[in-house]
């Protein structure tokens, strides 16, 4: 899928006259303001991008269930698709960084996702299963990417910071309605239905990726700074990126987050279907859809104030909110609580959210390798999710739920006492 | 059990057979082949809705509606059915339960048309059972006296 876009996407550069047009109209972006039009169609594509993604979670093994699967199938397929989805992070950024047409790239990826939805939803056999979970992962390793590519590329990085925070609640909405339609979907409906609802859901996100126009989405400032395309400069930016110390800092400090974060929403998950009588499925769901509410209500406001705060104080309050969250959920039984606790979720999701991509353009800039240093941050976070499911599940075994939970929190404080001692402010000196 | 049976039958008879009344089957060009005719009186045509399929089918409490779907069997070394996996509980796929429960506790009762597997347990008695690891020693849950 990937060879084949990068094909197309090749002739459309030669279409539009070739690479060496690309100083002069980078000059001619950065004068003028994107359009309203764009800004728009940015917003929805965002709200839309994360309604396409919530049926591929744990839910695809609720789906294949009902399709008679075995758990030994079932298990391998989800294996398959986080192994290619690890080494598909940094080829995916390293693609979205090499094609011009940022919003070519995501298209062909939201299609992809859409296509898979609707093999997943007809043909839920063991070789198109696996053709259509690898199918989502190469273009969701784009997709990821080139979000904030275009994002940059349209507002540049002056601006990008109030832009990402709004980027982050259009998907927050869309994560949060999306988990209740489609769990309201599942349940009432059938598990099919879900996959049917994510194609579809397809169509309305590439319009709204069509409304943004191509002449505001500068490529080189998508990239990060320079064009990556010419050979000499890639090579320069390549080993400039890799040499700097905040953004090896940011990927361990990214990856602990995860080993302490990914596992927790999970073991609440269960602990409270285990908890509650009446209103488990509620309040399973609660869990989940709160968060989402909190991202949508302050990212804005995380994003204006990364521009006047700096980075690093709201990236100490995200990754303090995560080991206080474990702390409360390890010392809390009360399935109410748990919810209350869950919102703290909120907090870190919309600073890592908006603050994670803010900091890559930082450090990336000049080097024309943004997406690429997307992409090695986006391997961090599956390893971390890796792992976290790995301990988190050992623990919970062993010890209990409760211990499970302090486990995580105590991960959690090593990655803030991390980030507090070694991350530099990096946004740059006006 | 019945992918085992099923397979049988498509091999000899073709998939229309396999839900009709018992027909006599396998008259015609196959008669007079004795291996044929050997393995047709070793298998027998159920009727629909005498036997029923398992995996991913819904589970049932007495009380309450939905209480999940059966993921796995659990045979002793005799190959005899134990325990029947049912996963319940979450939303999305995410915080669900497994649990392993004492397959005597399973059975089909019909609602009109449609045959429904219900388990001897309150939705209470679920939740609170000790969760089913694949690699470990099951704990199965009996039914209620």
């Amino acid at each position: 899928m990937l060879r084949r876009s990068s094909g197309e996407l090749d002739r459309s550069v030669a279409d539009t006259g070739g690479r060496d047009l690309r100083g002069s109209e980078a000059e001619a972006h950065a004068s003028k303001a994107p359009s309203r039009a764009s800004q728009r169609g940015l917003d929805w594509f965002t709200f839309f991008v994360a309604d396409i993604q919530t049926g591929f979670g744990p839910f695809l093994s609720v789906y294949l269930t009902t399709q008679k699967w075995t758990q030994v199938d079932i298990g391998l397929v989800l294996s398959i698709g986080s192994i290619v989805s690890l080494l598909g992070q940094v080829p995916g950024g390293w693609v979205v960084d090499w094609v011009r047409s940022k919003q070519r790239a995501a298209a062909l990826a939201v299609i992809g996702i859409g296509l898979s939805a609707l093999i997943i939803a007809v043909a839920p056999l063991f070789a198109t299963i696996v053709a259509a979970k690898l199918l989502h992962v190469a273009s969701s390793s784009v997709l990821g990417p080139a979000v904030a590519a275009i994002t940059l590329g349209l507002v540049g990085h002056a601006a990008v910071s109030p832009r990402l925070g709004r980027n982050a609640r259009f998907a927050a909405i869309g994560n949060g309605l999306a988990a209740g339609v489609m769990g309201a979907c599942g349940y009432f409906v059938s598990a099919q239905a879900v996959f049917f609802v994510t194609a579809v859901l397809a169509v309305p996100a590439v319009l709204a990726l069509s409304r943004i126009r191509e002449a505001d989405v500068d490529p080189v400032r998508a990239d990060g700074g320079i064009d990556a395309c010419s050979a000499s400069a890639a090579a320069a930016g390549l080993s400039r990126l890799l040499l700097r110390p905040p953004l090896v800092i940011l990927t361990i400090c990214v990856l602990l987050f995860h080993v302490a974060n990914a596992a927790m929403l999970p073991l609440v998950g269960s602990d409270v279907t285990m908890r509650s009588t009446q209103w488990a499925t509620a309040l399973v769901a609660a869990c989940i859809i709160a968060p989402q509410f909190v991202v949508a209500s302050i990212s804005p406001a995380v994003g204006r104030l990364a521009q006047s705060w700096g980075r690093r104080p709201l990236f100490l309050i995200g990754f303090a909110a995560l080991p206080l969250r474990g702390a409360l959920l390890a010392w809390t039984n009360d399935p109410y609580m748990i919810v209350a606790v869950q919102a703290l979720d909120g907090i870190s999701g919309a600073v890592l959210g908006v603050l994670v991509p803010l900091a890559l353009a930082d450090i990336s800039r000049g080097t024309g390798r943004f997406n690429l240093a997307q992409g090695i941050v986006g391997s961090a976070t599956g390893i971390g999710a890796a792992l976290s499911t790995i301990g988190a599940g050992y623990l919970a075994d062993r010890f209990g739920t409760a211990t499970a939970f302090a486990g995580l929190a105590a991960t959690g404080v090593f990655a803030f006492v991390l980030l507090l001692a070694t991350m530099p402010e990096t946004k740059p000196a006006e | 059990m019945r992918i085992v049976y099923r397979a049988y039958v498509l091999r000899t008879l073709g998939a229309t057979l396999l839900c009709q009344v018992a027909v006599t089957p396998g008259v015609g060009q196959i008669h007079g082949d004795p291996a044929v005719e050997a393995i047709e009186t070793l298998t027998p045509v159920f009727k629909r809705n005498q036997l029923e399929s398992l995996l991913g089918r819904e589970v049932r409490t007495r009380v309450e509606q939905d209480a999940g779907r059966v993921i796995d069997l659990l045979a002793d070394r005799h190959g005899r059915v134990q325990a029947a996996v049912i996963e319940f509980g979450g939303f999305l796929g995410i915080g669900t339960r497994k649990i392993a429960v004492e397959w005597t506790a399973l059975r089909f009762e019909s609602d009109g048309k449609q045959p429904v597997l219900i388990v001897d347990l309150t939705r209470d008695q679920l939740r609170v059972a000790p969760e089913y690891k694949a690699n470990e020693p099951a704990v199965v849950r009996r039914a209620s006296d």
